[in-house]
């Protein structure tokens, strides 16, 4: 059977998708020269979006890995009532609109605790720990998905045999399930990163768009647009794109490093 | 010493009830049965990876039915030996002691030196071990702890026949030079009756029989274990009386046979005649007019036959019967048979066992 037209076929909608994304990209290049954009990220409120987000996507990557590894691990391992929707429920921030993640974390700092929190703890509200908040939540969604994948590649067999060569629950964990699934583990971590460092809608709505105190890298590529200030706007288009290319290469090693 | 006491316990549909079974010290223990029997599922029951519904076990004679797996002192090594890959050769045998010194190093020594692994001892990357030497890395790991039973899940299989065959006896001869207490899940009964002591016929989720790999080659306890065991010959028969030299008068539809009288049949008795192929003694022409006096000799008719390696197994038709019969190969090359021929052969009265009929007949 022939399949020429069909390989034709292919090959046009693969050209359009690389001609589509390699243009989103080359066309930045168009409105700045190399130049341009070194001096751009000269300005001093650009190397404060930048080190602001770096922090704080760290910080909420960090935080949201920490909050899903045993969330993650439970879910792999266990069949508990409920699991079915505990597992549906925690998806949800990975599809929920950004801003609609940001007025249910605003919504929830107005109630007493939420409240109580903001007064005596720690305040979220148009400052910077909103930022790390807003990214922790969408970032802790899409970390739980991949550690869970990644411990569930871990032959439960490895875990049985540990605990019959005397080694209990805990040991077992961190004697052998989390080394098996370190680079999954790692993986996650990368990908909750990159995911808080491109961060907008809840950040914008929780904590704000401060000049040069809530303004991150995509907050300020918001602002900057809003000012009509282009080159200083790619500039941070092109870096954030960097950032992600790395992450995304990294990633594809660690997976097939496996 | 391991005891079950009537263990219950379901798997999605699968239901397996009331199973009881004692294992002696120093014993090995085979639970053999075709797939989909519920061996695993028994062996993860006996060992607490997976909870009966009722039913207790001990060791010795402590209930250990709700112990965790890590105060059993049992040791596991499963199907695919679970090594792991992120320790090198001497970690993973080294996992399960928690604390360093000359003692462990004296035992790592006797370990490495009782399965033969000073050349790999080094190696870094468990990967790199052949299937033999991951095999023997698996038990130093589980044996260097001295557990006081070792559970194996065909742990044999992964490897070709002519190493499994060696580590198999390799196995059996460590076995009995240190007493282990083991007990092993398979498929394959030649491995079963190579190194078992004793053994468990599951089938269908029960344990049929319970006997030394002997008393079971030699009186199945019913057909669904003569079957399994590869007794194809089953006759349907009725005991019609006792002669004066204390053997059997048992009939088929066509046949008369002389069968040795096992002292637990009646006259009227319904029960099923099996033979093992290997005990089917073919005649040849010239010696047929010197046998026609033999008890149980008879004529069939040649069907086919097939050459499997070291014997020839030859179909043979009498009346409604189909006889499997099994011939050496070098005897095989000295017996002249032709399709259709017509072959003497006899069974000896010694060499039948008689099962229950279990009111059916086929």
């Amino acid at each position: 059977m022939s399949s020429r037209g069909l390989t034709l076929f292919l090959g046009v909608a693969v050209a359009f998708a690389v001609t589509f994304v390699a243009g989103l990209l080359a066309v930045e290049l168009g409105y700045a020269r190399p130049g341009d954009l070194a001096a751009a990220l000269k300005n001093g409120e650009l190397r404060h979006a930048i080190f602001l987000s770096l922090t704080t996507a760290t910080i909420a990557a960090t935080l949201a890995l920490l909050a899903a590894l045993p969330v993650a691990y439970a879910l792999a391992r266990h069949q508990f009532p409920g699991s079915f929707f505990v597992d549906l429920l925690l998806d949800l921030p990975v599809v929920l609109s950004p801003v609609a993640v940001g007025v249910s974390l605003l919504l929830l700092l107005r109630t007493t605790p939420g409240r109580w929190i903001e007064t005596h703890l720690i305040s979220f509200i148009f400052e910077t720990p909103g930022i790390v908040l807003a990214q922790f939540t969408v970032a802790l969604a899409l970390s739980i998905r991949v550690l869970k994948a990644a411990f569930q590649e871990v032959d439960v067999r490895y875990e049985q045999v540990s605990r019959f060569l005397g080694l209990n629950g805990w040991e077992t964990l961190l004697k052998v399930t989390l080394p098996l699934a370190k680079r999954g583990i790692l993986a996650a971590f990368i990908l909750a990163w990159a995911r808080s460092m491109g961060e907008f809608g809840a950040t914008v709505t929780l904590a704000g768009a401060v000049a040069g105190k809530t303004e991150t890298i995509p907050v300020a590529i918001y602002l900057r647009m809003a000012s009509v200030d282009i080159t200083g706007a790619v500039a941070l288009i092109v870096l954030l794109s960097l950032f992600s290319l790395t992450a995304l290469l990294m990633v594809r090693l660690l997976v097939r490093a496996r | 010493m391991i005891r079950a006491e009537n263990l219950s316990f379901t798997f999605g549909d699968f239901i397996v009830e009331d199973i009881s079974l004692t294992v002696a010290p120093g014993e090995s223990f085979f639970i053999l049965g075709p797939s989909g029997a519920g061996k695993t599922l028994l062996l993860e029951i006996l060992l607490g990876i997976k909870p009966p519904k009722s039913g207790r076990i001990f060791l010795n004679s402590t209930d250990i039915t709700a112990a965790p797996p890590e105060k059993r002192g049992v040791a596991y090594v499963p199907q695919d030996l679970a090594l792991f890959p992120h320790l090198t050769v001497e970690g993973n045998i080294l996992f399960g002691m928690k604390e360093w010194g000359p003692q462990v190093q004296k035992r790592l020594d006797r370990w490495v030196e009782l399965l033969n692994l000073g050349n790999v001892r080094k190696r870094r990357d468990v990967s790199t071990l052949s299937g033999g030497e991951r095999q023997r890395v698996a038990l130093a790991r589980a044996l260097i702890r001295e557990p006081r039973v070792l559970f194996m899940d065909e742990p044999f299989s992964a490897l070709d026949v002519s190493l499994r065959r060696r580590l198999q006896l390799e196995f059996r001869e460590l076995q009995r030079n240190l007493g282990l207490t083991t007990v092993q899940v398979t498929h394959d009964p030649e491995e079963a009756f190579l190194m078992a002591d004793e053994m468990a016929i599951m089938i269908g989720g029960r344990i049929e029989q319970v006997g030394t790999p002997n008393s079971l080659y030699n009186n199945p306890a019913n057909r669904r274990v003569a079957s399994f065991l590869m007794l194809q010959n089953l006759f349907f028969a009725t005991v019609k009386g006792k002669t004066s030299e204390g053997l059997l008068d048992v009939r088929t539809n066509t046949d008369t046979l002389l069968v040795d009288d096992d002292g637990g049949h009646e006259v009227g008795d319904e029960v099923y005649l099996g033979v093992r192929p290997e005990e089917i003694i073919l005649v040849r022409s010239e010696r047929v007019e010197y046998h026609k006096e033999t008890p149980n000799f008879f004529f069939g008719k040649v069907t086919g036959w097939v050459d499997l390696g070291h014997y020839r197994l030859v179909n043979l038709r009498v009346g409604e019967w189909v006889v499997e019969s099994w011939l050496n190969i070098r005897a095989a090359r000295e017996f002249p048979m032709s399709i259709g021929e017509e072959i003497g052969f006899h069974i000896r009265p010694g060499s039948f066992c008689l099962l229950p009929s279990e009111g059916e007949r086929s």
